[in-house]
């Protein structure tokens, strides 16, 4: 805080010299023990997040395939590759994977895992074999998943509504079951990171001196898990109902389908959170980095995370605007939904005060900053938008929510989490990849996504309702623009998965190419083992501490 | 799942609702399958089940629920002094009502023996937690009638003879206001001089209101002790009761306590609160103790 302090000690971190003397004794945590035990059975927190890192590719792939093949399909306004039933599985297929196998856990198991640590200066998280027991949980959630999907798939939509999905003929309890599991495994994460933001801090790391990231993934897991159990439970019932004809959600038999809503959607909703917090507090990082700027407003930011995770609890009715909830309930769901807007909006005004007189380096992160901008602006409005009752009765479970969550959603966690992969990929693996690539790939993407997505708001505001098989002519146009929007997102992907594994193979071998001053940063790339040479390091200075020294009196940076 | 039940002791129960209370987490498909309206019985199918004679005309139980009975009526009680209905009846606790008559060869016995045993098991107390009234529908009995049946029922449970489980006699126009206030129709049969009568005991609230019918001459524990713990709205039973009975409720289809779905989350939902609240405290301040969030 206290400029006296930095120069006292300029280099933060202790150890920071020390360690490139000694990297013989101390080897990368990426070489220190290469069988595949050494990996399977690693304890490491850098070794699990690569591994998520591994698997939660593999989904999103997975996942990216079945969108591919839902905009092909609605290439033509009737079959196009394939029958109805098999597009019904697809889209639900699609939802499942993006969601309980891709987003819910990317930012928080890969980077989280590994920056946490090495964040708040620590040599692992609190728990680290329960770090790696949420893994295999992970894993064996992902197997009983796709088992399901191989055996039949189901095509009740991501949102497993009863009566319907108590009555299918599709596998529908394996699906359920392994999201179950998986539920479990984001549980014992987020317990994992609460508690060792509390008790694994370095000297000198006080709450309000912790990286921005570290804020979020906090409020993250106290909603993973305040809500998980919730999902949890619900996906038992339905299963059970699926298999056993209990009647809970069959209301000829004193059962209640809404109660599945309200069920489904306290967790659902909090959710979009669990997805989009880790990405807020990658932004933070990131815009600080590439601003050479602390952040403005570094409590505000703080505090909007929590209270983001707090008012999103409360704000799940908005999905049953048209379930039958009376009308005063519809209004307060509405209005609390609109104060997380408020929240976020705290937060993009402060990034963008950040920026402000910065000294900014227009990198791929930084690219996937201005994208992430532009989709949380965009999302975040429409999302007021559909928080306004008398607008969602139209727009209800159109392309327009399509659209909307994809922009808020999908837009801010893919791009962040490109950013992190992008910021982090050295701190990772001591390599670099190539910026051009880089940049030519995120403005792909951004495209892309732009082209995907805009024309679906069109479409729902002309009427064309979501999960349709077939369409009039006349959506056609918007329809065609869409699926190439989509190409051009994927072929931006492709570039960006042969660049990166080009890079991890021959690229040039780095330290901090960003000279960013994260505090992950200050020990070596890739960290040894233990993450940090000699004793613990101490951190007299808050992250991204950028000022000059000698210009610090008159500094107005916050 | 209902056998479950039938068998089950107040013990067995208890662990059974902390299961119940303390894992959400754990919760199996078991509870799941046991939802009101595990309705899938018919009240037919019940009836036979529930050792209950063939229907005779004008034998019935119409329900009463919440609605009072007279407790002005004046009866005789055991020992052959003159009382009233509402003087018998606990002020403080909740009541178990029988109508049945003492030379009643068949079925009126195995109604008290069936309450008899359920009451050895209950888990509560006769006396403190619960008063026991039985009410003879013969005109003709008399309080040595009573006195005997008091005397080899409460020998039965191992209870003094000062418990208070009162057998009363009466007029038959004042048992047929009680009877008409209850719902309880029956009629006599000249031809074998006996009553035909349905097979039911009442719980009653401390007011002297109906809170609930329980049919049949076997009466799971877990049925009259929710029955009971219901009635007194909870002036009796641990707190520990009541959260228990939270996750049950009665079910009309069955005519049997079933598992509450909605209580039995929100429970649970409760645990995971108080869980994750109690973690966050602690933390919080240990850490503000030693000063770390500044």
């Amino acid at each position: 805080m206290t400029p006296s302090s930095s120069i006292a000690a300029p280099g933060a971190a202790p150890g920071h010299e020390a360690h490139h003397d000694e990297h013989g004794d101390h080897p990368s945590y990426l070489v220190d023990g290469t069988t595949v035990k050494s990996w399977l059975l690693t304890v490491d927190h850098k070794r699990i997040g690569i591994m998520y890192m591994f698997w939660v590719l593999l989904f999103f792939l997975v996942g990216g395939i079945f969108a591919l093949m839902i905009r092909l399909e609605l290439l033509t306004p009737g079959p196009t590759i394939m029958d109805a039933m098999t597009y019904n599985r697809t889209f639900t297929l699609h939802g499942v994977v993006m969601i309980f196998l891709f987003m819910i856990p990317a930012i928080p198991a890969i980077f989280g895992n590994f920056m946490l640590p090495l964040m708040l200066g620590a040599k692992d998280v609190a728990f680290p074999r329960l770090n790696l027991l949420s893994l295999y949980v992970y894993l064996a959630g992902a197997g009983f998943a796709l088992w399901g999907m191989l055996n039949g798939g189901l095509d009740t939509g991501w949102t497993f509504y009863t009566p319907y999905s108590a009555h299918t003929t599709t596998t529908v309890a394996p699906v359920l079951f392994g999201a179950f599991i998986i539920g479990f495994s984001s549980i014992l994460t987020g317990m994992n990171f609460i508690v060792t933001a509390h008790t694994m801090r370095a000297p000198g790391i006080t709450w309000f001196k912790m990286p921005l990231f570290v804020w979020a993934l906090y409020a993250t897991s106290c909603i993973q898990v305040l809500a998980t159990p919730v999902i949890g439970l619900l996906l038992l019932l339905v299963s059970a109902e699926n298999l056993f004809n209990l009647g809970m959600f069959d209301v000829a038999r004193g059962g209640d389908p809404v109660l599945f809503q309200h069920l489904f959607w306290f967790y659902s909703h909090p959710a979009v959170y669990i997805m989009v917090l880790p990405a807020f507090g990658v932004m933070s990082e990131v815009v600080s980095t590439f601003s050479r700027k602390n952040i403005f407003g570094y409590r505000a930011v703080a505090y909007s995370s929590v209270g983001i995770a707090f008012v999103g609890f409360f704000a799940w009715g908005h999905h049953m605007f048209v379930s039958g909830q009376s009308t005063f309930d519809a209004g307060i769901f509405g209005a609390l939904s609109m104060l997380v807007g408020v929240f976020t909006a705290i937060k993009v005004f402060n990034w963008v005060g950040t920026v402000y007189k910065g000294a900014v380096e227009f990198t791929t992160p930084f690219a996937y900053f201005c994208g992430f901008l532009f989709f949380t602006v965009f999302g975040g409005m429409t999302g007021i938008a559909v928080a306004t009752v008398s607008l969602d009765v139209a727009w209800h479970d159109t392309y327009f929510v399509v659209a909307h969550f994809h922009f808020i959603m999908v837009g801010a966690t893919i791009m962040a989490f490109l950013a992190a992969l992008h910021y982090w990929f050295p701190k990772m693996f001591g390599k670099t990849y190539h910026e051009g690539w880089g940049l030519v790939s995120a403005a792909l993407i951004i495209l892309g996504f732009n082209a995907t997505f805009i024309p679906q708001f069109l479409l729902g505001n002309a009427g064309m309702p979501r999960r349709y098989y077939e369409y009039p002519e006349r959506f056609q146009a918007l329809n065609v623009a869409s699926t190439a929007g989509a190409s051009l997102l994927a072929f931006g992907f492709v570039i960006i998965a042969l660049y990166l594994t080009w890079a991890l193979i021959y690229g040039k071998r780095v330290d901090n190419p960003w000279g960013s001053k994260g505090y992950e940063w200050l020990t070596a790339s890739p960290p040894p083992t233990h993450n940090f040479v000699g004793p613990q390091p101490t951190y007299p200075e808050e992250p991204h501490f950028y000022v000059d020294p000698k210009k610090a009196e008159v500094s107005d940076a916050v | 799942m209902r056998s479950l039940y039938v068998h089950t002791t107040p013990r067995t129960l208890r662990a059974l609702g902390f299961l119940a209370a303390a894992a959400l987490v754990l919760a199996q498909a078991t509870p799941a399958s046991a939802m009101p309206g595990g309705g899938k019985t018919p009240r037919a199918i019940v009836e036979a089940d529930s050792d209950a004679p063939l229907p005779v005309r004008g034998v019935d139980v119409e329900e009463h629920l919440g609605e009072p009975i007279p407790l002005e009526t004046r009866f005789t009680d055991e020992q052959g002094q003159e009382v009233r209905l509402g003087d018998v009846m606990p002020k403080t606790r909740p009541t178990v009502l029988t109508l049945v008559y003492y030379s009643c060869p068949m079925l009126c016995n195995l109604v008290i023996n069936g309450q008899v045993s359920v009451m050895r098991e209950l888990g509560l107390e006769l006396g403190k937690d619960y008063e026991a009234v039985t009410l003879s529908i013969d005109p003709q009995d008399t309080p040595e009638l009573s006195s005997e049946r008091r005397r080899k029922y409460l020998q039965g449970m191992g209870k003094p003879e000062t418990a208070p489980w009162r057998f009363l006699t009466g007029t038959e126009e004042n048992i047929r206001k009680v009877a008409d206030a209850v719902g309880f129709k029956y009629v006599y049969d000249a031809s074998t001089k006996q009553y035909a009568h349905p097979a039911v005991v009442m719980v009653l609230t401390p007011e002297g209101s109906i809170s609930r019918y329980l049919y049949g001459t076997t009466f799971p524990a877990k049925d009259v002790k929710f029955a009971l713990l219901e009635a007194a709205g909870g002036r009796v039973g641990t707190s520990f009761d009541r959260i228990v009975l939270s996750c049950f409720k009665y079910d009309t289809a069955t005519r049997r306590y079933g598992f509450y779905i909605f209580g039995f989350i929100r429970l649970g939902a409760l645990a995971v609160f108080g869980a994750l609240a109690t973690m966050l405290i602690y933390f919080w301040r240990r850490e503000l103790k030693k000063g770390a969030t500044t």
